[in-house]
């Protein structure tokens, strides 16, 4: 990287695409804050949010530390011990990232109504995110030396003393940035706790916006809801800034030799099959049940109609090639002004663009709509108003993945195409191009996958009329329709679980981590 | 009483034997050095003694406790050996007191005055302590990883090439002061490297690993000037061997007639020399006469390539000079002989 000025158009572009993403949080801060202080406190002051608080930060709590010992247990199970089949429990370990939460959820509700509280609420969050924790452990495990274990076993540290002395201090960074994830996850997420008509901010937001167009109450939790995020992403930065440790020195090492389970074998063979059966068995298989119930088994009009389940998963289909063009398109200035140019400016604006993920999915849709309410009415619930609210969300993951596909084509290559007298166009087609190309395509296909299985935004900005697939999963389980909803969930969730296979096959377990 | 005794240790991967029925014996106070090509099997040797690795056949007993036998297989941390691996693998979460001290119970762990004296004792000073091993240098993570090895006062150190990863410089002043650290803690070690001159120069006896086996043991002065076969010969340093034979108590051979070493049978034999043995004189001072070809030159030494004039048998030697009197390719010198020199029945020359 060299300390020369970037070329001004791509920094204006930088720049107005930094501004783009602040915009929705600098508009939800202003709108709460126009309310005024008397307003606001007793806006705030509220039993009501004393019990949102209450739910939104025991079920963080109680999630992120169930996750943290899932994770965790599975990881080590699966990369350090001789447990059979450890390659495809590893794979499953991961895949229900690939499964949106509120399809797990209705598949839970559906299940068993009595599941509607704290326990269920707790059960999809689990569920649902521990890939959050499992994949970053993972692979801090497969980064651990054994032979660091080795020397502390020699010192003479026992097998449970050498875990807690030298394995898991090694492995708190990732282990506590996974359950900071989970924790952000658990705190924008909308669908799931609305099935299980567990109350979050999120689900209170969204029930007062329905009430009144412009209530103030929505927008003094909305802020609420923002800072609460951002001091997740806050935490999250500090930690990765922090405790960086790398080994040291830099020769081959060897692999790890996994431990005997001994008679443990059967017992943890039983357990990750439960796992399984919980976190993958339940929801997939609820929703094949559902698929041959001919709208039977609950309150739902006539069986699947094939008309609207075309034009949903077309809809689907368009919004997520437009969104993932849009995101793309945003990210590219960023990822080239990050990975080529050097300075604070490029810093900051990379930060700006990261800061977008502490920005729920909803505060940015109802940021976006007071805004064009107030100034550009003809673009209230158009597509393009869509498209953008997806390009705000899902920048920080499409930036991940542009900057990984654009250092692959490092500078000194460029510049040794230059000096065999590639001119620029040559140079992207024959050396950049070739190398960054496939992380670029995989970058798109993870917002692609993104945009299809997202709710909170498209329910709130879809043009009228269109209906996705996601759109058309809620409608239909609200009404508790499970039947009717189940082709469209399975179809959203095959799409998924698709990409997301492909990603991995293509760029290892990893892949999977950006989806969901 | 011996400090190590490995009985017969066999130990195969996927079939491949890596040790085969391997004896050896460290006495208390030693340091036994182990030579061994790359891949000759010495860091599995030290992972069998440490426990990492399971034994196939055979027996390791460490002072007096069988550690490693048939049915038998105590973990490393019943053993009670300082191990320093060939990076350190310091803890990088720790700081430097933290690893030092990391071997020792609970209750020792506070002690910054043996942290203190751990440190002095490999050459490093008390303000280290409390460093993270990342600010430190790969010489003086070794010296850290030494101290931590020894702060238990364990009954044996295991080295496994500790000075591979360091540059030249570095290198001859981290070996000195572990020789000195562990000389003073009167620890018995074992090191292992495939670098001779570091084998010759720190171990009190060296033992050349071989076909999983040990091929020779004995002093470093022995093994450089009577190796068992010219194999080892030409693993322990440079050689220059040629054909002779030998009569009435002579080696008669391209060089002249040298004095055989006592005891040597008549009949045909491959005569053994090191290069520094081989001294140049001015022409004429000596009827052996022979031709520069060339030389590399080394600063200190320098090793000169040269033809045996009137001899067509002998094609090439190498010689050894001082750096400050090389010889001119093309330029004519005498040649003398110095010290004994070593000859093998020419049949059992090689193994
Ligand atoms: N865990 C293992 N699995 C399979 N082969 C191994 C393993 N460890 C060592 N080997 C093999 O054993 C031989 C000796 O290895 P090693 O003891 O590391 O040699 P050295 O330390 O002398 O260089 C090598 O051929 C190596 O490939
Ligand atoms: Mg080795």
């Amino acid at each position: 990287m060299r300390h020369r000025l970037p070329p001004l158009a791509l920094l204006a572009a930088g720049a107005m695409v930094a501004l783009l993403v602040l915009l929705p949080l600098a508009e939800t801060l202003l709108r709460a804050g126009r309310i005024g202080a008397t307003g606001a406190a007793s806006l705030l002051l509220r039993p009501l949010v004393g019990v949102l608080l209450y739910n939104t930060l025991i079920l963080i709590a109680a999630a992120t530390l169930a996750a943290g010992l899932l994770g965790t247990a599975a990881a080590w199970c699966v990369e350090r011990t001789a447990l059979p089949g450890r390659g495809v429990w590893g794979v499953l370990a991961a895949a229900p990232l690939a499964i949106p939460a509120f399809v797990t959820s209705y598949a839970w509700v559906s299940l068993s109504p009595g599941l509607q509280d704290f326990n269920g609420a707790l059960l999809v969050v689990t569920c649902a995110y521990y890939p959050l924790v499992y994949l970053p452990v993972a692979a801090a495990l497969r980064g651990l030396d054994p032979a660091l274990e080795e020397s502390a076993r020699v010192l003479g540290a026992g097998a449970w003393g050498c875990f807690f002395r030298i394995v898991l201090p090694q492995l708190r960074p990732a282990l506590l940035g996974g359950m900071l994830l989970v924790a952000l996850n658990t705190l924008t997420e909308f669908g799931a706790f609305a099935l299980l008509r567990y109350r979050t901010f999120t689900t209170e937001i969204y029930a007062e916006y329905r009430v009144s167009f412009d209530g103030a109450g929505a927008a003094v939790l909305a802020a609420v809801l923002l800072l609460l995020c951002l001091l997740c992403l806050l935490a999250e930065e500090w930690l990765r800034g922090r405790a960086r440790y790398g080994r040291l020195g830099q020769g081959t090492r060897r692999a790890a030799r996994p431990q005997s389970l001994g008679r443990g074998r059967i017992p943890v063979l039983a357990a990750f099959a439960l796992l399984v059966a919980i976190t993958l068995g339940v929801p997939l298989g609820t929703l094949l049940f559902w698929l041959t119930q001919h709208a039977t088994a609950a309150t739902a009009p006539a069986g699947t109609a094939w008309g609207p389940l075309l034009a949903a998963t077309a809809a689907s289909l368009g919004l997520g090639l437009g969104g993932a063009a849009l995101t793309l398109l945003f990210a590219l200035p960023l990822g080239v002004l990050a990975t080529r140019y050097d300075g604070p400016l490029i810093t900051l604006l990379e930060r700006c663009a990261y800061l977008a993920q502490g920005v729920p999915g909803l505060v940015v849709a109802l940021a976006l709509i007071s805004l064009t309410l107030d100034a550009l009415r003809p673009l209230y619930q158009s597509t393009a108003l869509l498209l953008l609210a997806y390009a705000i969300v899902f920048l920080p993951l499409a930036l991940v993945g542009v900057r990984a596909a654009l250092l692959q084509a490092q500078p000194a290559l460029e510049e040794a195409g230059r000096a065999l007298g590639l001119g620029w166009l040559a140079l992207a087609r024959r050396v950049i191009l070739p190398l960054a190309g496939p992380g670029l395509a995989a970058a798109a296909a993870m917002v692609f996958v993104s945009v299809v299985s997202e709710l909170t935004a498209t329910l709130l900005l879809a043009p009228i009329g269109t209906r996705t697939l996601a759109t058309q999963v809620w409608a239909d389980t609200a009404t508790l329709a499970f039947a009717a909803a189940a082709p469209y969930a399975a179809l959203m969730t095959a799409l998924s679980l698709l990409s997301a296979w492909l990603l991995a096959r293509r760029f290892g377990r990893g892949g999977i981590f950006a989806v969901g | 009483m011996v400090a190590l005794r490995i009985e017969a240790a066999s130990k195969a991967f996927a079939g491949q034997p890596v040790l085969r029925d391997l004896d050896l014996t460290v006495e208390p106070g030693q340091l036994l050095a182990i030579l061994g090509a790359s891949g000759s099997g010495k860091t599995t040797l030290l992972r069998l003694i440490c426990g990492f690795e399971r034994l196939d056949r055979g027996r390791i007993v460490i002072g007096e406790r069988v550690v490693a036998g048939p049915g038998l297989h105590r973990p490393p941390e019943e053993r009670h050996i300082g191990y320093v691996a060939q990076e350190g693998a310091l803890f990088p979460h720790l700081s430097v007191a933290a690893n030092i001290l990391f071997g020792l119970p609970r209750r020792q762990r506070r002690d910054r005055q043996r942290v203190e004296a751990l440190l002095a004792l490999v050459g490093l000073p008390a303000a280290y302590a409390a460093r993270p091993p990342q600010a430190l240098s790969g010489g003086e993570q070794q010296r850290v990883a030494l101290a931590r090895a020894l702060a238990p006062a364990p009954s044996l150190v295991l080295l496994d090439e500790p000075f591979s990863a360091l540059d030249a410089g570095l290198r001859a002043e981290t070996r000195a002061a572990v020789a000195a650290a562990l000389a003073a803690a009167g620890a018995t070690a074992l090191l292992v490297t495939h670098d001779q001159g570091e084998a010759l120069s720190m171990g009190d006896a060296v033992a050349v690993l071989r076909d999983g086996r040990v091929a020779q043991r004995a002093s470093p002065q022995d093994l450089y000037r009577h190796p068992l076969d010219t194999a080892l010969a030409r693993f322990v340093g440079e050689a220059v061997l040629l054909a002779g034979v030998v009569r009435d108590g002579r080696i008669h051979c391209g060089l002249g007639a040298l004095a055989a070493p006592p005891g040597m049978a008549d009949g045909a034999v491959e005569v053994l020399l090191r290069p520094e043995q081989i001294q140049l004189l001015p022409a004429g001072a000596s009827p052996l006469r022979a031709e520069v070809l060339g030389g590399n030159f080394f600063g200190h030494d320098a090793s000169v390539r040269l033809r045996l004039l009137d001899q067509p048998a002998v094609d090439m030697l190498s010689a050894r000079v001082g750096g400050q009197a090389t010889p001119e390719p093309g330029q004519i010198v005498s040649l003398s002989v110095a010290g004994p020199v070593a000859a093998f029945p020419a049949a059992a020359a090689s193994p």
